[in-house]
């Protein structure tokens, strides 16, 4: 504090005008604006206070309405990938043109099931030693009745062959598309399906007797009861 | 709670004690007493009250000069005060927040009233006039009525920086701060009115 400061022996205000002044400022604070006062006083603690939280209500109010906002959009940011696959297990299969989606594993399992007698049906329907591609034009030869032989492919037109080929190859599909009908499919009957010899001898008997529609869907159905029993000779 | 904050406040305001005895009460027990209030203890508000109504009400009687506008301005200042109870926070002292309230107050006075503006403009005259007063009259009582007339006379500035010397008890720092005005100020200030003062309470020279 320096030498100038108030209230040392060096204050500017000495002791004769200090006592001159208490001498004449003797007043009091009227007796009402007292009460004034402290009533007022008095009210302001009656007065319930806010809480603390109450302080708090205007960032409240704006964290709810973000986070609100945040929930709403990653709600609807979210939709289409709940309707996406989970995992490969529910795998969307693109089958029919229609967008149609099968997404279970039933279907999919029909799928590589079809899949799997398609070949296996072509390995039948093809002679031995031949690979698919090669079996492929003689395929048709063991459904159609009237197919004609390598030999006589050869001796043919070309287009004729392919015409021939055109015209069996919807007959095929459908064959193994279309389920067989009752009196077809009971061709071989179940004392004979028991029996991977006799099933066998039964569908090579349908074969040799040009139904082969009836062979086939016999074939498809010992292959699956029968999975590592010899296969039966489709070919006359 | 009032232990609490009693000694918080003796911490916050621990360099501001003053080397004199005061008039008031300590500003810590000041400021401690002004935080029970806040905290809703009118009783406290009362005794912080009785402290300081009467010298409050002196410096806005001498300062204005008008009684009537003294009541006004007394009832404004304590009524910000109660208002401003939930912001109040012990960083100074009570007796400088109050009268930093209370002169702000008068500034607004002043300001709704260009008469005390003017008049703070002009210099007055520095020597009362005393020459029709009896002779017989007491020396104290003519040193009285002087010294009133004296601190009529003074500037509103040079006033309100003795009155805030005398009547709230402040440093010239603390009146630098309730003033809004630096230390120098305050300094020239108040000799300039202590000058003026001593020479009202002085005896008159008579001329020859």
């Amino acid at each position: 504090m320096s030498s100038d400061e108030l209230g040392r022996p060096d204050d500017p205000v000495d002791a004769p005008l200090r006592d001159a002044y208490r001498q004449l400022a003797t007043e009091r604070a009227p007796r009402h604006l007292d009460n004034a006062v402290l009533e007022q006083a008095a009210r302001a603690t009656q007065t319930k206070a806010r809480p603390r939280l109450w302080a708090w209500r205007r960032p409240l109010a704006w964290m709810t309405m973000i986070g609100l906002t945040v929930a709403v959009v990653l709600e609807f940011s979210q939709v289409p990938t709940d309707l996406a696959p989970a995992s490969p297990k529910n795998a969307v299969s693109p089958v029919g043109a229609d967008g149609d989606a099968i997404t279970t594993p039933a279907a999919s399992k029909m799928e590589a099931d079809k899949a799997r007698r398609d070949r296996e049906l072509e390995t039948m329907s093809a002679p031995a030693g031949a690979n698919l591609d090669q079996a492929e034009p003689r395929a048709p030869a063991a459904v159609v009745p009237d197919a004609p032989t390598p030999e006589t492919a050869l001796e043919e037109p070309a287009g004729s062959s392919e015409k021939r080929l055109r015209e069996a190859t919807p007959q095929r599909e459908s064959l193994y598309l279309a389920p067989a009908p009752e009196s077809e499919a009971a061709a071989c009957d179940d004392t004979a399906r028991a029996d991977p010899e006799r099933w066998r001898a039964c569908i090579e008997r349908l074969v040799a007797a040009d139904r082969a529609a009836e062979a086939v869907m016999e074939t498809v159905l010992y292959r699956e009861a029968f999975p590592d029993a010899p296969m039966p000779a489709l070919v006359r | 709670m009032s232990l609490s904050a009693t000694s918080l406040t003796d911490m916050l305001c621990a360099d501001a004690a003053l080397p004199y005895p005061r008039a008031m009460n300590t500003p810590v027990e000041d400021s401690a007493l002004m935080l029970r209030f806040k905290d809703g203890d009118s009783s406290a508000f009362e005794e912080l009250y009785r402290r300081h109504n009467d010298a409050l009400y002196r410096y806005f009687l001498r300062l204005g000069g008008d009684p009537a506008a003294a009541e006004d301005l007394y009832q404004e200042a304590w009524s910000k005060i109660i208002r401003a109870r939930d912001s109040y926070r012990p960083t100074a002292k009570f007796t400088t927040f109050l009268y930093r309230v209370a002169h702000n107050c008068f500034i607004d006075y002043v300001r709704r009233n260009r008469r005390h503006s003017q008049v703070a403009d002009v210099e007055p005259d520095t020597q009362p006039a005393e020459g029709d007063l009896p002779e017989q009259v007491v020396e104290s009582r003519l040193a009285r009525e002087r010294l009133e007339v004296a601190l009529a006379s003074l500037p509103d500035e040079q006033r309100d920086v003795f009155l805030l010397h005398e009547e709230a008890g402040l440093a010239l720092d603390e009146i630098a701060v309730a003033m809004g005005s630096n230390r120098e100020a305050t300094k020239s200030r108040l000799r300039y009115a202590v000058k003026k003062l001593r020479a009202a309470i002085s005896e008159p020279e008579v001329p020859k």
